[in-house]
């Protein structure tokens, strides 16, 4: 059948599907033509309209006439009565965000792992000296707006490092681990079950019971089997918040291994064992910070860990109350901070500075 | 056709000479809507993005030879309808019969929904918290253009039942915005 879009009559196409007598290449086309945004589409979602109105009859006995005087004074009902059901539905379609770019990422690992074992010619591997960014460079010509949604989640392959700029980024690792690391952090794949660490990060580790994952830092490793902590590296100070699972960290010559909700401090050579205290501990992976009357002490503490920033203030004693800080920049949460208490930015030498009057 | 889109003759040939660019576009311009379509028929996002990564996956396998007839965006609506209907009989004993109304809150719309105070959003709402049979017609009928008789035979209910559905969505419908309506005669 030859389905010439000229030649077709968008009415009696949508009557016939909804009588159930179109042909199966005729609801495609229907399809087609309801979802491509054009008059056409107006045209066929409005006949669909009327026939929805008609209630039903089989197109034998349908009067298009009697169907369109009907719909024209239900509209007109409608109209009079401010009540426009029928316009607000077409602009009431329930949606959520979805994000295309972890999706495509997870596809890029199913696809590899059927490879790996259906050996079935694809392109050639890429190894590039930095991060592939899901070959963004090769999308450059589509619209800005995809840009946006690929943006967010990198896949990170062996040889590849990532260094974040000013503000958090997500990558996933090609075991399906996921890594979210602070500002001014970097992470660099060593294997494919390890990876080197400078700066902060949160780890969400693939368990493989027979490929333990390791963690390099400055001074120390963290081996673990599948698990999710926070990792603060600061050169000569190192800690890690254990969230669950189980973790060992070790140095030139000990090691330590720490449960859930307690912290391992490698600091002077030394591996220490303590309790994670802040609610804040985990807060790359649940992308917030929340302080109720927290000692400015610990709040400046959280807000290193979150961006990697160094801090100070002159505010010791007072308290800070402030739910669910969700800023991607430091400096922009800072100043937020700063707001609440009163407080002044003051960048210095050693980083930024809280400089306030009293406790607000 | 949409110039929205990147033209099917493009993502044909591209699915044919380098498959992962093709699949990375149909990520980029289509996901976020196939993922839609699908939530608001089975109402859970997770399940959401497993069916449309199903229907990638199947693409992938058929990139050689598929065909889009007519658009891809139909073609792919059109999958993703099929295949959250195969989710819902396959899943036929947990839907229940909704002859007495029920509500149900549930997380993943109230948050999302552009904003809780205004109309459209008091819509969207009360579309997802229909009772799920009336949700599924209603929305495969006025969002996906199905015929009665499709969403009927699919979801196997009679055609008088699909009406009753739909009568019965519009009228939790239009009592859920009537409120607002007379404020602003």
């Amino acid at each position: 059948m030859d389905l010439n879009r000229k030649d077709i009559n968008i009415d009696l196409l949508v009557f016939k599907h909804m009588s159930n007598e179109a042909t199966p290449a005729e609801v495609e086309l229907l399809d087609a033509i309801y979802n491509e945004g054009s008059d056409a589409s107006f045209h066929a979602r409005l006949a669909r309209r009327i026939w929805d109105l008609s209630e039903v009859p089989p197109v034998s006995t349908f009067s298009y006439d009697v169907a369109y005087n009907k719909f024209m004074a239900e509209s007109a009902d409608l109209a009079s009565s401010g009540n426009s059901l029928e316009d607000l539905l077409d602009s009431s379609i329930p949606s959520v965000k979805f994000d295309a770019g972890k999706a495509f990422a997870k596809f890029q690992l199913e696809v590899k792992q059927e490879t790996q074992t259906t050996p079935v010619p694809t392109m050639a591997p890429v190894k590039e000296a930095t991060v592939r960014r899901l070959n963004i460079r090769r999308m450059a010509s589509i619209a800005a707006v995809m840009l946006c949604v690929l943006a967010t989640v990198f896949l990170l392959q062996q040889d590849q490092a990532f260094t974040t700029d000013g503000t958090v980024a997500s990558v996933m690792l090609e075991d399906g681990s996921n890594v979210v690391i602070a500002p001014g952090s970097k992470v660099e794949v060593i294997s494919d079950r390890a990876v080197r660490l400078e700066g902060n990060a949160f780890f969400d580790i693939e368990h493989n019971p027979s490929k333990p994952f390791t963690v390099e830092l400055s001074q120390s490793a963290i081996t673990v089997l599948g698990t999710s902590f926070t990792v603060e590296d600061k050169g000569d100070y190192a800690e890690i918040s254990l969230r669950e699972g189980s973790v060992r960290l070790e140095d030139e010559d000990e090691s330590i291994t720490i449960k859930p909700g307690e912290k391992a401090i490698a600091v002077n050579g030394k591996l220490l064992r303590a309790t994670v205290l802040s609610p804040n501990a985990y807060s790359l992976a649940t992308g917030y910070l929340t302080f109720d009357q927290t000692p400015i002490e610990q709040v400046l503490g959280d807000l290193m860990r979150h961006y990697n920033m160094s801090l100070s203030s002159n505010l010791d004693g007072c308290t800070l109350t402030a739910s669910r800080l969700d800023l991607d920049s430091g400096v922009d949460a800072l100043d937020r901070v700063a707001k609440v208490l009163g407080a002044e930015v003051i960048m210095t030498d050693q980083g930024y500075h809280l400089q306030g009057t009293s406790c607000n | 056709m949409s110039s929205k889109y990147t033209d099917k003759s493009v993502i044909e040939s591209l699915l044919r000479t380098d498959g992962e660019e093709a699949i990375r576009l149909i990520y980029a311009e289509y996901y976020e809507v196939m993922c839609n379509v699908v939530w608001r028929v089975l109402n859970d996002k997770n399940t959401a993005e497993d069916v449309v990564q199903e229907v990638i996956m199947e693409i992938w396998r058929k990139r050689e030879t598929i065909v889009f007839s007519t658009s891809i965006y139909g073609y792919l609506k059109r999958s993703c309808v099929n295949r959250s209907l195969n989710t819902i009989r396959r899943n036929k004993v947990k839907i229940e019969d909704d002859t007495a109304l029920q509500y149900q809150a549930t997380s993943d719309h109230t948050h999302n929904n552009v904003e809780a105070g205004d109309l459209q959003g008091i819509i969207s709402n009360t579309i997802m918290t229909l009772p799920d049979r009336c949700r599924q017609v209603f929305v495969l009928s006025r969002y996906e253009y199905l015929s009665y008789k499709e969403i009927g035979d699919q979801l196997d209910i009679s055609v008088k039942t699909v009406e009753n559905q739909i009568a019965k969505a519009l009228k939790l419908l239009r009592a859920s915005v009537s409120p607002y309506m007379n404020e602003t005669v």
